[in-house]
């Protein structure tokens, strides 16, 4: 990012304009100039200015100052303007521009062709030094404020990111359909609807506090897994028949937070949900050969081929954190070639 | 007037029943679990209402819709799939989130027809799916009806939508007073007739409100006079 060069250029001619209209003045009331050559110097030195700063500006695009340290700035913008405050002294003596800055000075004539130029050298320098010291602070300002922009669209684009990630994985259908069941139960059932609001407020909590790369405990997961599924019982009825074979020693294992929660969510929703006289739901943990092997196994309708595509994206992405996590090893597959059934297999590798 | 709540949660339709309680001229004579239920309870109670959840077992609220003859009134019950009610675009009565609040309910009870459909040999509304998008559609705001194989193009507004009926079973139940037979594949809705013009060879061509253009067949045609122009 730059100044833009319109803006470079109405700053410039502006600048240089002021410059220029100051030069003149001198010449007028100072040097007793006649008008016409006042004119003369004013178009003279703002043309000679307008140049050597347009030259200053091409050194430090090239060599991409802006984005150097303080002291290569400062450095770089002193050897350019005493380089070529040489060439700039002697074409303004050769222009007889400015005679005034020289007028004053006694010293012997025999010298007067080498330090005429010379002031007039050192009086660049000056210019340019402060040319460059403008210019640059003006970018440097100008970057940072583009910077912050820049940084708050990004915070805005991450917040959408979370905030859709969070509605998916809080399920809305089911939290509708739960507080609807709750509801019904205040009236039949007050005992149970309490319990189904405590059940119902674990399961949003352990939801809202799961990041994207926790691991918990395979036991932890699986109270959770309780809950949602004690509030799906109350929905779906006899619907629902649940089988559960854990193996005691795999309870203390680490697995993705909401890992196994998402594969049985999705059980539910594809499969015994799907289904006018309900199923079994099978959930199973194993170790072979030092591995965790998770199943969960569900009956679904025959029809049910296709996925939504929330629910692929839900598959990738826990496909994904077993990855990072755990390795090339660590595996999670979805079979769904029997008919009737849907087998969706967790890999973990143990500890190398 | 006779209602029939379709959900596949027990806890939900007696919720809704007890939400009705208030509205004593809502007579709920049957509950469905599913789409089959709820086909065979329609069949046979004929009910002037139903409620009606959107994701059962066994197929959509709307997948229900599709295969009764002559839909009753119908309110849509969910508890998230809004966006699929609104996909309805056109005079669905309402749809109601869960939980149901009871002053939206009584919102959307205001807006039924109470009286009981009398049983009555004339169709006055279909229930039609093309691809991902239904309509309830008034039959008397059809103009033109053609036959598509055993399929049925309906010429609705700006819409052509396909009917999974063929015309000639749907004719027998299409208001004679109002629908006319232009030829073997084609009934036109009278109201919607524009001009009539004489063609060569003495055929007649009625053009209707909104296109296309319909010939009348040789065999209709003095019928069609005899209709038009008493």
């Amino acid at each position: 990012m730059t100044l833009g060069p319109a803006a470079y250029w109405r700053l410039q001619i502006a600048g240089w304009t002021l410059f220029g209209a100051i030069n003149a003045g001198v010449a007028l009331w100072v040097a007793h100039l006649p008008v016409a050559a006042a004119i003369g110097q004013a178009v003279g030195l703002g043309a000679l200015g307008i140049g050597l700063s347009h030259l200053l500006y091409v050194w430090i695009r090239r060599r991409d100052l802006a984005s150097r340290p303080l002291r290569v700035r400062v450095a770089h913008v002193l050897l350019f303007s005493v380089l070529i405050s040489v060439p700039a002294g002697i074409l303004t003596r050769a222009m007889n521009l400015a005679p005034w800055q020289t007028a004053d000075l006694t010293f012997d004539a025999d010298l007067r062709w080498l330090i005429v130029p010379l002031v007039h050298a050192l009086n660049w320098i000056l210019l340019l030094v402060v040319w460059g010291a403008v210019y640059l602070s003006l970018r440097s300002f100008r970057e940072r404020a583009l910077g912050e922009l820049r940084e708050a669209q990004l915070a805005k684009a991450l917040h959408l990111a979370e905030l859709r990630l969070l509605k998916a994985q809080l399920n809305p259908h089911f939290l509708f359909n739960a507080l609807n069941t709750v509801r019904a139960l205040i009236a039949e059932d007050p005992s149970q609807a309490q319990q189904a609001v405590t059940q119902l407020a674990r399961t949003l909590r352990y939801t809202l506090n799961s990041g994207q790369d926790e691991l918990v405990c395979l036991d932890r997961e699986l109270a959770i897994v309780d809950d949602y599924l004690a509030i799906e019982a109350l929905r779906l009825g006899d619907r629902l028949s649940l089988v559960r074979d854990i193996e005691p020693a795999t309870r203390e294992r680490q697995i993705p937070v909401m890992l196994l929660q998402s594969l049985v969510e999705n059980a539910i929703k594809h499969g015994i949900a799907q289904l006018p006289r309900g199923g079994v739901l099978k959930i199973s943990a194993a170790t072979q050969a030092g591995s965790l092997i998770l199943t969960v196994e569900n009956a679904r309708p025959p029809s049910s081929a296709t996925d939504s595509d929330s629910d692929s994206i839900g598959l990738r992405n826990s496909k994904e954190r077993l990855r990072l996590l755990f390795g090339p090893q660590a595996s999670l597959n979805l079979d769904v070639t029997s008919a009737d059934r849907a087998v969706a297999r967790v890999c973990i590798p143990g500890n190398p | 007037m006779k209602a029939i709540i379709v959900d596949d949660e027990a806890l939900a339709r007696r919720e809704l029943r007890r939400l009705l309680k208030e509205h004593d001229w809502v007579d709920i004579v049957g509950e469905a679990a599913n789409i089959e239920e709820a086909f065979i309870l329609t069949q046979q109670l004929n009910p002037g209402l139903i409620f009606l959840d959107i994701q059962m077992p066994g197929g959509s609220g709307f997948d229900l819709l599709s295969r009764l003859d002559e839909p009753p009134q119908v309110i849509f019950t969910t508890a998230y799939d809004q966006h699929a009610v609104r996909a309805f675009e056109v005079n669905a009565l309402d749809y109601l989130l869960k939980p149901i609040e009871p002053e939206r309910l009584a919102a959307a009870l205001n807006k039924v027809n109470s009286r009981d459909p009398r049983p009555s040999d004339v169709l006055e509304r279909v229930f039609v799916r093309d691809g991902s998008r239904c309509w309830f559609i008034t039959l008397r705001e059809v103009r033109l009806l053609s036959a598509e194989g055993n399929y049925l193009r309906l010429s609705w507004g700006t819409l052509q939508p396909l009917l999974a009926r063929p015309l000639t079973v749907l004719e027998q139940r299409l208001d004679p007073g109002l629908f006319f037979r232009a030829n073997r594949s084609q009934i036109i809705n009278l109201d919607f007739i524009e001009a009539v013009e004489v063609g060569l060879g003495g055929r007649l061509h009625v053009q209707l409100r909104g296109g296309p253009e319909v010939e009348i067949s040789r065999r209709q045609a003095q019928l069609f006079r005899r209709r038009t122009m008493p």
